[in-house]
């Protein structure tokens, strides 16, 4: 009796399994199939971006009107924010990639760069002519390298929907992908890539770039680590040394970590070169707000003046973990520098600091000579929507795609409906540099 | 005889438990709640159901017959599959959104208040450095920032965390772990301008790295278990 329930059960259970296999199998199927043909989809766009690239900057080449010229530089910004998408859309390590994904966005970046030159009535040059003529190459050479991949995709040789997981963290260097070592062959040294440096987020000036302000003399590690006792009001006893980091500032890196015994972790760098605090941050366990965000603010402002820290006014500030981020600003001469930015955080609990920020004052910050204004305020506010009512004005050097500048009249107003914006326009031609939109929320004061 | 019949029943048994807990456990985990689901699940099916008249039973936090049968009025007075149980188009009927994902109702840090790109930028801190120092954790937010304003690199923060192999904690599944606020906060910080590598675009573990192509780049900064490098 026992033995046949035995089997019908065992039947059942098969029979159960079987039909559960079969389902997971159709659904493997299904999803591979979905990626396979998602896969496919963004090599075709890849395909048809670089297509449209190399055409737009053959035309762009050849062009002789400054407006039609424009209208191709934009195709070829446009289509290389397609190429950058699609390639990265697909299953092949991130190392292989990079210089793919370089070709195209410096490709574009420098095309959008030519377009807003036309646009400002500067001309064009031979030099840019040359680049251009370069970087064409550059997307040529890409283009065939894709094609022959292509032709492999076809023939069956290479699949696309590499699904391995195997480590995949890096590259491929047993040459047993072919999708990875096709993108591996794009490399800018052997197609004689030009070296751009140009106004633009992705020229090589910005990658390049250190610290605009003259930081001083080398120090050593001891008066750093007293410097940064100084600056954290405790004793230098207690601070572990935490190495140095490279990069664009070095610095000596100190720790404070009560994270043992559940309390805070606290880090400091100092820059080895003139001593001063660059960053520091902190995740001491902040408890429930309970102080106004103008004393929080009051805080901040005794702090920079305590260590030395002088002519920055609050400008946003946004909170977040009851902590509020304060953004100071440079002001001199009645302007206000925004480049040049100190950032403090404070706990609103008990209004301690926990955290500061000023890599980005020392990358910006130099003795600039700056030409006085050749338009008005009062010209500049005429150029200001109508719809705005305007609240506030003044001077202000604002920061522009990579690494310019440009002195501007700061508008604050706001709308019927009550929205505030800030409007920027430049000091020396008159044109509408930068609309910012206000976000006020959660205690916080951003802009857009 | 008798024991080897004794055998292959209990393994009969063991296969069929087996079956029914991976039925279980896949409808539980699609976030439906049901009979057998936490407390503080039911009981937020139990008091909108009481509000709107459809449950007249106590708002216990146990899935019973009662909450069943409420359930299927719900469900037939709105349009829906009448199952009797919460998945996710009763849920969202109801307005229970929280509950559709999790279906235990953890709590956990809200999502709520952080833009999308903050909580991707938290889940994979929190995937990929829950356990280093809090510096450390800032500096791989940072990393992922730099690369997003680099040219070699996706021009977008979900573009560089989904980037193929560029991070493991997205192959193995971990950046979809909830995150705590030590991870938002981290990813506030590195938003709002704080990148303690200086300009680091890769990082990774000395000890457990293989790769020669990585160990080849130049070091910047270490920070806990990691080292940042250009």
């Amino acid at each position: 009796m026992g033995k046949n329930i035995a089997i019908v059960l065992l039947s059942i259970a098969v029979l159960i399994l079987g039909i559960w296999g079969v389902g997971q199998n159709t659904e493997s199927m299904t999803y591979k199939s979905i990626y396979e043909n998602s896969c496919e989809d963004c090599f075709l766009d890849l395909q048809e971006a670089l297509k449209n690239m190399e055409s737009s900057l053959s035309k762009a080449l050849v062009a002789s009107e400054d407006n039609y010229m424009k209208t191709v530089l934009l195709d070829v910004w446009r289509y290389s924010i397609i190429g950058v998408g699609s390639v990265n859309g697909l299953p092949i390590s991130h190392v292989s990639l990079k210089e793919s994904s370089e070709i195209m966005n410096q490709t574009g970046d420098y095309a959008y760069y030519l377009a807003s030159k036309i646009d400002n009535g500067e001309g064009i040059t031979q030099e840019d002519l040359d680049n251009l003529s370069a970087l064409r190459e550059g997307v040529y050479t890409m283009k065939m390298n894709i094609t022959s991949l292509s032709e492999k995709v076809r023939n069956g040789e290479i699949s696309l929907a590499r699904t391995d997981s195997k480590d995949e963290f890096y590259y491929d260097d047993s040459g047993e992908y072919g999708t990875d070592s096709a993108f591996t062959n794009i490399d800018k040294e052997s197609m004689e890539y030009p070296k751009l440096i140009y106004d633009g987020p992705f020229s090589e000036g910005v990658r390049e770039r250190g610290p605009a302000a003259e930081l001083g003399e080398k120090i050593s590690k001891e008066e750093a680590k007293s410097i940064a006792a100084k600056f954290l009001n405790s004793d230098s006893a207690a601070l572990l040394e935490g190495g140095q980091t490279e990069g664009t500032i070095p610095c000596y890196v100190f720790e404070v970590d009560g994270s043992e015994e559940g309390g805070e972790y606290l880090s400091i760098k100092i820059s080895v070169e003139g001593g001063h605090v660059i960053q520091m941050t902190s995740n001491r366990e902040i408890g429930e707000q309970a102080m106004e965000i103008e004393k929080a603010q009051k805080a901040a402002e005794e702090f920079l003046i305590k260590n030395g820290v002088e002519d920055m006014t609050p400008s946003y500030y946004e909170t977040y973990g009851n902590k509020t981020v304060f953004n100071f600003v440079l002001e001199q001469d009645e302007t206000l520098f925004y480049p040049d930015m100190i950032k403090v955080q404070v706990a609103l609990d008990d209004g301690q600091i926990v955290g500061y920020e000023a890599s980005g004052y020392f990358m910006a910050h130099y003795d600039r000579s700056i030409a006085p204004a050749s338009v008005t305020m009062a010209e500049a506010e005429q150029k200001v929507n109508q719809k705005l009512n305007i609240t506030s004005r003044r001077l202000a050097l604002i920061p522009l795609e990579g690494t310019k500048e440009a002195l501007c009249y700061e508008f604050k107003g706001n709308t019927e409906n009550d929205e505030w914006y800030i409007v920027y326009i430049n000091a020396y031609t008159g044109n509408q540099q930068n609309i910012l939109k206000i976000i006020e929320a959660d205690e916080s004061v951003l802009t857009l | 005889m008798r024991r080897n019949r004794t055998y292959t029943i209990l393994l009969t048994c063991l296969l069929i438990v087996i079956l029914a807990t991976s039925f279980v456990t896949t409808v539980l985990a699609q976030g439906v709640v049901y009979y057998g689901s936490s407390a503080s699940a039911v009981r937020q099916v139990q008091t909108k159901l009481k509000n709107w008249g459809y449950y007249g039973g106590n708002v216990d936090g146990i899935f019973g017959y009662k909450t069943e049968q409420a359930v299927r009025w719900f469900q037939s007075a709105n349009g829906l599959a009448v199952d009797g149980k919460c998945g996710t188009q009763t849920l969202t009927a109801m307005g229970l959104y929280d509950l559709i994902d999790s279906g235990s109702g953890s709590s956990g840090s809200s999502s709520g208040s952080y833009d999308d790109n903050v909580y991707l930028l938290a889940r994979c801190i929190y995937g990929e450095a829950r356990g280093e120092p809090y510096t450390g954790q800032v500096a791989v937010a940072a990393v992922i920032l730099n690369r997003v304003k680099d040219s070699g690199f996706p021009n977008s923060i979900s573009g560089v965390i989904y980037q193929r192999g560029a991070f493991d904690a997205v192959a193995d599944g971990q950046v979809n772990l909830t995150p705590n606020q030590n991870a938002l906060n981290a990813a506030k910080d590195a938003m709002n301008g704080w990148d303690p590598t200086g300009g680091a675009l890769y990082y990774y573990n000395p000890v457990t790295a293989t790769n020669q192509w990585i160990r080849s780049r130049e070091i910047i900064a270490t920070f806990g278990n990691h080292v940042f490098c250009l």
